[in-house]
């Protein structure tokens, strides 16, 4: 594939538009690393520093562990988006 | 990771519900501006279409009962 | 080891959208290997077949299960009752596994989820490459370790042909010609004087050309 067939392709959402219903309210993952992500999330809290609470925080030993599954299974059950930070 | 926003995209996800961001443990204020961020870009995409899906068959039980 | 690829996700929901119950079935070895029908693959696999059928509005329970190897009785104990659950099967080995399964479960119907495709190695890192072709009457000791059959797209057993430029094939310009490689090889291991001897005539016979080949132990 070129480089501009992939950017067009990028650019294109294959979802289809639709009317946000009312009770909807971003649910969102972090998987964290316990060693740098969790420690500065940890730290924002003890800067009392507020912050949308839509993410769910869920602790790795490391980015390391992540496994395409875990993503893929938070996706199945209807999670609206995933990061992951470390 | 670009193998997971593919298998994304054939499934009818957008891959840019998925994000990865490199963070320090001294970057308490920049946790902060990410949750903010993604949360952000996320209310924009509006809700995935598993979890439309999903309401839609809760729903159509509700009212079978 | 046997290399395959995995099939289009829309071809396999059409081939499997019909049942109500599916397992998704790895086999965690060749094709493990490839990272097309492992074990895991098998459940990252489920895993978007689940949210397929929740976007089709589809009830189809989805199962992900594996085994080491499914081109041998012994691997399937540890499965027996699962199999004996399951509607139908989506097995991600290669063709050998996925005819193994239908032989011996005879009212399953199984499904492949991968397109075989060569018999090959690693040169690097999620890079696989064809070196051989199972044709059954191996020539490598005489090509000095490359094989003309499975590397030389027109399988010439007696030098290059024509097309061959700079050591590449005429056919494309990524493939390397066998036969250089072999003269080369042959070069480096001061064996050139061989490549001028006839080889006696390769038994063509072992190919596939009798039908499908088996072979058993006497002592078994």
């Amino acid at each position: 594939m070129t480089a501009d067939g992939e950017k067009i392709e990028e650019r294109q959402s294959p979802e289809k538009p639709c009317e946000i219903p009312p009770d909807w309210k971003a649910n969102i993952i972090a998987f964290a690393c316990h060693y740098c992500a969790f420690a500065a999330a940890d730290l924002a809290g003890v800067m009392r520093l507020s912050y949308l609470p839509n993410s769910k925080v869920i602790r790795l030993p490391c980015t390391g562990k992540l496994d395409h599954i875990y993503v893929l299974r938070a996706f199945e059950r209807g999670i609206d988006g995933v990061f992951v930070a470390g | 990771m670009k193998r997971l926003k593919g298998l994304l995209r054939t499934i009818g996800i957008n891959p840019e519900r998925l994000q990865f961001y490199n963070l320090s443990a001294a970057m308490g204020p920049r946790w902060a501006e990410i949750c903010n961020e993604f949360t952000e870009k996320i209310i924009a995409l509006g809700p995935s279409p598993i979890w439309l899906a999903r309401q839609k068959k809760k729903e159509s039980l509700k009212h079978g009962e | 080891m046997i290399v395959g690829e995995q099939k289009p996700l829309e071809e396999i929901w059409e081939m499997v959208k019909v049942h109500k119950q599916l397992t998704v079935f790895g086999c965690n070895t060749c094709v493990a290997v490839c990272h097309q029908g492992g074990n895991k693959e098998a459940g990252i696999l489920a895993s978007l077949l689940r949210m397929k059928a929740t976007q089709e509005e589809v009830d189809i329970e989805i199962v992900d299960s594996g085994i080491e190897r499914q081109c041998e009785h012994e691997f399937f104990e540890s499965v027996r009752d699962l199999m004996n659950r399951s509607e139908a099967v989506l097995s991600l080995a290669c063709g050998i596994g996925v005819q193994f399964v239908a032989t011996k479960y005879q009212t399953l119907p199984v499904y492949p989820a991968l397109n075989t495709t060569f018999l090959g190695d690693v040169i690097a890192v999620g890079h696989f490459t064809e070196k051989c072709q199972a044709c059954g009457d191996c020539v490598l000791g005489l090509t000095g370790g490359v094989c003309p059959v499975s590397r030389c797209c027109k399988r010439l057993m007696n030098g290059p042909c024509g097309g061959s430029s700079n050591g590449k094939c005429e056919i494309s310009k990524e493939i390397d010609c066998a036969w250089q490689l072999i003269v080369d090889r042959l070069e480096a291991l001061g064996r050139l004087d061989d490549y001028e001897k006839i080889p006696p005539l390769k038994d063509w016979s072992k190919d596939r050309a009798g039908g499908p080949r088996s072979f058993k132990l006497e002592d078994m």
